[in-house]
């Protein structure tokens, strides 16, 4: 049995839905969800070997999201998956050209600003355990955008390895290829169908909005999932 | 009955200006053309340009960067590799004859030298020595980044409306053999000092007006309907390699451009002179616009500059309707929630 601890915001909502509907055809595998939405889990403080919460909206929805857990204890868990969190994709063109030195500092803030990468260091100075990140969704495409080949994201997610997780022994992970077009953009298809929640609104269950680019659906998080088991396995 | 008889207010020293507190002093710009926001206006030259580019984007006007920082990069740090400072990674454009350097190489056919700097395993671009803090990996990265901005600066002319231009220096270095135009002396910000090599040229002022009218010329060959407003740099000079008294060659240095701006505007109608200089060094203005080393201009001084602007352009013209961002990100959260609760809430 490999234990799994996800980490995540709203987005991790798309990864939940699917293990709902997968998780008999992987037998071996046990996940457990903590999420909380926005910023919310800025509130985590370290002690000893656990992640636990300052608040008692994140720890209201830690225990949620965890089916009881109050707090993130490392010693639970094989893996740690890191989901969302405003890591957002960065694209790495040739054009227009930017020295090294200003690529790197670019990355460093796009990463360093990122709750994603503070929770990877909160994590990394307790467990030496193996940890992912996985970034918010490539937004689905407005309109017909150019045809690019998805190497700008790619050459992006490895300079990101590179340069900023490999020193924390650590690695993001390029959302499937086979859910992205004109290279830089989601699938429309996998925004689609997704239900807001049943909450006593008039909106109960309606799709969600077409302004809504970023938030993905449960195939695609079925996606995610089954080339997250087999980079682990 | 006699000339001055009828003239306005605003021709007497004593009524517009010994009556009056320094901060009441107005209608020293009466614009040649008007300027409206969302007119595409590009910012060059002395280091005091970069406070008009600054300016321009805070009142809502379309300041015009063509070569952006990538995205990520944080204010501060692009500030630190001179994104934004100017419309395109110049760098410093201090004298007119720069201006046509950088036009000539990126209109004409004019080539780029490859003169590249060495320093300690890191490479520094002559014209640009500080635009990377620490110089750049490879010869080839710099050839690529000088390549970059020059085709910025190109689209700038080809893309704007207005042209600005603060003219800083009359002193000046040139590479001995090949005739181009250093911005800093090489072996003071980098590069090694080679006095066969680099000659100390002080412009006088046919230099400069001709400088600058090829300047003009070739950038108006590129787009017909550019138009020129030209500024002064009221800072004092650093340093002097003239012989005089760094105080005396200031004065020698800025009355010359002082000139030929006034001279540019008489030759030609598409070119304006705005007068940040004399509302931070004339004695109208007692000096208050100086911090205490009185050569750095105070941002009292900054903003007083760019009122006047800004207030002459409305006095003229009338009052204008600031851009507005075309978009702005919508903020996402409301919907994350909805998303996150409706898949654990199941």
């Amino acid at each position: 049995m490999t234990t799994i601890c996800i980490i995540g915001n709203s987005h991790v909502g798309s990864l939940k839905m699917a293990w709902d509907n997968i998780s008999p055809r992987y037998p071996t595998m046990d996940i457990t969800f903590f999420a909380q939405r926005g910023y919310g889990l800025k509130d985590l403080r370290i002690e000893q070997q656990s992640l636990l919460p300052t608040s008692e909206v994140l720890a209201s929805a830690l225990q949620f999201t965890s089916g009881g857990k109050t707090g993130i204890d490392t010693r639970l868990y094989d893996v740690f998956l890191i989901y969302g969190l405003f890591l957002t994709p960065y694209f790495q063109a040739d054009k227009p050209f930017y020295s090294q030195a200003v690529l790197q500092h670019a990355l460093y803030d796009h990463v360093e600003g990122s709750l994603s990468f503070k929770v990877l260091k909160q994590l990394r100075s307790i467990t030496d355990k193996p940890i992912f990140a996985g970034h918010d969704p490539l937004l689905i495409p407005r309109g017909e955008p150019a045809n690019d080949s998805p190497a700008a994201y790619l050459e992006a997610i490895n300079t990101l390895n590179t340069l900023f997780y490999q020193p924390l022994d650590a690695e993001v992970i390029a959302q499937p290829l086979d859910t992205i077009v004109y290279g830089r953009h989601t699938h429309p298809d996998f925004s689609k169908n997704s239900k807001r929640l049943a909450v006593g609104r008039k909106t109960d269950l309606e799709s969600q909005p077409d302004h809504n680019k970023g938030h993905m659906n449960d195939e695609f998080g079925e996606l995610w999932l089954k080339q997250f088991f087999a980079k682990i396995t | 009955m006699n000339p001055y008889e009828n003239l306005p207010e605003k021709s007497f020293w004593k009524p517009s200006v010994a009556s009056k507190s320094l901060f009441d002093i107005t209608g020293l710009w009466d614009p040649a053309f008007n300027i409206l926001p969302n007119h595409r206006i590009v910012t060059f030259g002395s280091c005091f340009a970069q406070h008009i580019g600054h300016a321009l984007t805070a009142r809502g006007f379309r300041w015009l960067s063509t070569e952006k920082p990538p995205r990520g990069l944080s204010a501060k740090h692009a500030k630190l590799f001179n994104y934004n400072v100017f419309s395109a990674r110049t760098g410093n454009i201090y004298t007119a004859s720069l201006l046509k350097q950088w036009a000539s190489w990126a209109l004409t056919d004019a080539p780029v030298p490859d003169e590249i700097w060495e320093q300690q395993g890191r490479f520094y671009d002559p014209f640009r020595p500080q635009i990377e803090p620490n110089g750049f990996a490879s010869a080839e990265e710099l050839r690529l980044s000088r390549a970059q901005t020059i085709a910025a600066f190109r689209e700038s002319i080809k893309q704007a409306h207005v042209f600005v231009f603060t003219l800083g220096l009359t002193e000046s270095w040139v590479n001995a053999q090949a005739g181009h135009e250093y911005p800093m002396c090489p072996g003071t910000v980098a590069g090694d000092f080679d006095a066969q090599r680099h000659l100390f040229k002080k412009q006088q002022f046919n230099d400069i007006f001709k400088s600058l009218s090829d300047a003009i010329e070739i950038m108006r060959e590129s787009n017909k309907n550019l138009k020129f407003l030209l500024t002064v740099s009221p800072v004092p000079l650093t340093a002097t390699n003239s012989g005089n008294h760094v105080v005396v060659a200031t004065m020698e240095s800025k009355s010359i451009l002082r000139a030929v701006a006034g001279q540019m505007t008489t030759r030609w109608r598409h070119v304006d002179y705005f007068p940040s200089y004399e509302m931070i060094n004339s004695p109208a203005f007692k000096g208050v616009f100086f911090e205490p080393n009185l050569r750095s201009v105070n941002p009292y001084g900054v903003n007083f500059v760019m009122n006047s602007f800004f207030d002459a352009l409305t006095h003229k013209f009338g009052e204008f309707k600031p851009i507005t961002p075309r978009f702005s990100r919508m903020n996402s959260d409301t919907v994350c929630e909805e998303a996150l609760l409706e898949a654990f809430g199941q």
